[in-house]
C-alpha cells in the first residue's frame, strides 16, 4: 500500500474517532459514571450491529450460502485465492439477483460471507470473477466491514435521532393537547438536535472517506493476489455499465449492502457523497499496476 | 495482525519457509515405512502467472534451469482456472532431486518477488493398490498436508488422516482441517 494512501487514511480513522468523541462527551457533563456508560453502550451496540450484519445482508439480498458441491468452480477459485493469500477461507454465498455485483460481509476473517450475484457470473468471464472475488477476499483481510460498521455507526444513530426529533416538531399523528406537548419537548430537545445534525452530517462524510479509501486498497490488494490489475479493470468496467443499464428498481434492491459492493451505483455532487471512488480513479490506479508488474514486479 | 494494520487496513504476510520443503525426502521413508505408499517422482508447482513481461522472463529462466541436467523435461500446464502448473518428472528413487527442482521454482519466483503468486507444490505417491496421494506444501502458511482422490472428485479423508498419522511427525503439518485444499486433476498427482 501506497505511503499517502495510508495517512491519509489515518486522518480519516482521526475524525471518526473525533465524531465517536462528539458523541459520547456529552454524557460526561453528567458525570464521568455517564460517560463511561455512555461509551459502553456505543461500542456494545457498534458491535452487535456487525455481528448481526452478515445475516442481514445474506438476507436482504435473497443470498444463500453454497457448499462446494453446489458450486465447486466457484469454490475451486476461492480455494485456490486463499491458498496464495493465506487467509482462513470464507463461506461463500450466491444472490438470485440480475445485477451484476458482489459484495463482503462477517466481522473478521473467521466469520466472513463472499456472495456473488447471478448477473455477476452470467456477465463476467471467470478471470473476472476471481478478480472480483480477491477484491472481496482482500476486503475481508483487511476487516474492512469492521471497521466501515464502526465508522458509519454513530451517523447511523444520528438520524434516527433527527427522524424521531423532526416528528416531534412537526407533530405528525398528534393532534391538541399531545401536539402541543410534542411541540415544546421537541424546542426543549432543540440542542440535542442540532448536536445531532452536525454529527450525523460529520459522521456520514467521514464514514463514506473512509469507506473510498478501503475500495481503494481493496483494489491494489486484490489486483497483487491475483498478479491481474487489468482483470480486476475489466471486471469493475462491466459491473458499471450493468449498474447504470439496470432499472431504477433493480438498483433499489441492492440498497441495504450497496456501500459493500464491488461497484456502487451514482455518487452525487463532488463524489463526496459516495461510498466508492470513480471508475475513472480506480482504473487509474489499477493500470499504475499494470505498469509495474510489466516492469518487473 | 496488528490493531493499527486493522485500521489502516493492511494484512502482513506471514513468512514463508521454503527449507521445509526438504523434509519431504525423510518423510516419504516415513510414509513408506508406515503406510506403503511410494513417491512418483513427479511432482508440480503451481502459481498465478502474473501479467506482463517481467513474469513471461522468469517463467522462462525457471524452464531452463530445470531443463539444464539430464532427464525428461518439465512440463507446463495451465488449468482452468488460470493458474500455471510447472510440472517435474524424476524417477522414483530419486526424490531428493524432484525435491530440489521443486524448491528451485519457489525460491526463483519468490526472489524474483512473485512469492505472493505461488500457491503450492506437491510429490505425487503411490499406493499398493494403486491409490493416488499427494503432500501438498501451501507457500504461503508454510505447512504440508495429504490430498487423497478418488474418482468422481471425492476424496478418501480416511487415507489422508492416516498420512496425517504417519508423517505429521516428520513435517510441520497444517492444523487447519479446512485449509486443506482439494487440487483435483493436478499434474503430477
Amino acid at each position: 500500500m501506497d505511503r499517502g494512501l495510508g495517512w491519509r487514511m489515518l486522518a480519516t480513522v482521526g475524525l471518526v474517532a473525533l465524531v465517536y468523541a462528539g458523541a459520547v462527551l456529552p454524557a460526561f457533563l453528567a458525570g464521568p459514571v455517564w460517560g463511561a456508560a455512555a461509551v459502553a453502550a456505543a461500542l456494545a451496540v457498534a458491535v452487535c450491529s456487525v455481528r448481526a450484519a452478515d445475516r442481514l445482508a445474506l438476507y436482504a439480498m435473497d443470498a444463500r450460502l453454497v457448499t462446494s458441491q453446489d458450486e465447486p468452480e466457484l469454490h475451486a477459485v476461492l480455494d485456490r485465492l486463499c491458498m496464495s493469500s493465506g487467509l482462513p477461507k470464507p463461506r461463500l454465498a450466491v444472490s438470485g439477483q440480475d445485477l451484476p455485483n458482489a459484495f463482503a460481509a462477517g466481522s473478521g476473517p473467521g466469520s466472513a460471507v463472499v456472495c456473488v450475484t447471478e448477473g455477476l457470473r452470467a456477465r463476467l468471464d471467470p478471470a473476472e470473477v476471481a478478480a472480483v472475488l480477491a477484491h472481496e477476499t482482500a476486503h475481508v483481510a483487511n476487516r474492512d466491514v469492521l471497521v466501515t460498521a464502526v465508522a458509519s455507526f454513530p451517523g447511523m444513530c444520528a438520524g434516527l435521532f433527527l427522524r424521531w426529533w423532526t416528528g416531534l416538531l412537526t407533530g405528525r399523528g398528534r393532534r391538541g393537547a399531545r401536539r402541543a406537548a410534542a411541540l415544546v419537548s421537541g424546542a426543549v430537545l432543540l440542542p440535542l438536535g442540532a448536536a445531532a445534525t452536525v454529527l450525523g452530517v460529520a459522521g456520514t462524510l467521514t464514514g463514506l472517506a473512509l469507506s473510498r479509501h478501503r475500495e481503494l486498497c481493496a483494489d491494489s490488494t486484490g489486483a497483487l493476489l491475483t498478479g491481474r490489475p487489468a482483470d480486476l479493470a475489466s471486471a469493475l468496467g462491466k459491473v458499471h455499465a450493468g449498474m447504470r443499464d439496470a432499472s431504477r428498481g433493480d438498483r433499489r434492491a441492492l440498497r441495504p449492502v450497496s456501500a459493500r459492493c464491488v461497484a456502487a451505483a451514482g455518487g452525487g455532487a463532488l463524489g463526496l457523497l459516495s461510498s466508492h471512488p470513480t471508475l475513472e480513479r480506480r482504473t487509474e490506479r489499477l493500470a499504475a499496476l499494470s505498469f509495474r508488474f510489466e516492469s518487473g514486479g | 495482525m496488528g490493531f493499527l494494520d486493522t485500521l489502516l487496513g493492511r494484512s502482513k504476510p506471514a513468512k514463508p519457509d521454503l527449507d521445509q520443503l526438504f523434509g519431504l525426502s525423510s518423510a516419504a521413508i516415513t510414509l513408506e515405512a508406515g503406510t506403503g505408499f511410494k513417491p512418483t517422482g513427479q511432482g508440480s508447482v503451481c502459481f498465478r502467472a502474473a501479467e506482463g513481461g517481467a513474469f513471461a522472463r522468469l517463467q522462462q529462466d525457471v524452464q531452463e534451469l530445470l531443463d539444464a541436467d539430464e532427464g525428461p523435461k518439465v512440463e507446463i500446464s495451465t488449468d482452468k482456472y488460470g493458474y500455471t502448473w510447472l510440472l517435474a518428472t524424476h524417477r522414483p528413487e530419486e526424490l531428493p532431486d524432484l525435491v530440489t527442482d521443486l524448491h528451485a521454482v519457489n525460491s526463483t519466483l519468490e526472489s524474483g518477488g512473485f512469492g505472493p503468486h505461488l500457491l503450492c507444490s506437491l510429490a505425487g505417491f503411490r499406493g499398493p493398490d494403486g491409490q493416488r496421494l499427494a503432500l501438498v506444501y501451501l507457500y504461503k502458511r508454510g505447512t504440508f498436508y495429504p490430498f487423497a482422490p478418488l474418482p468422481g472428485e471425492k476424496r478418501d479423508n480416511a487415507l489422508e488422516l492416516q498420512v496425517r498419522g504417519a508423517v505429521g511427525a516428520d513435517l510441520p503439518f497444517e492444523d487447519d482441517l479446512g485449509r486443506w485444499f482439494p487440487v483435483w486433476g493436478a499434474p503430477g498427482l
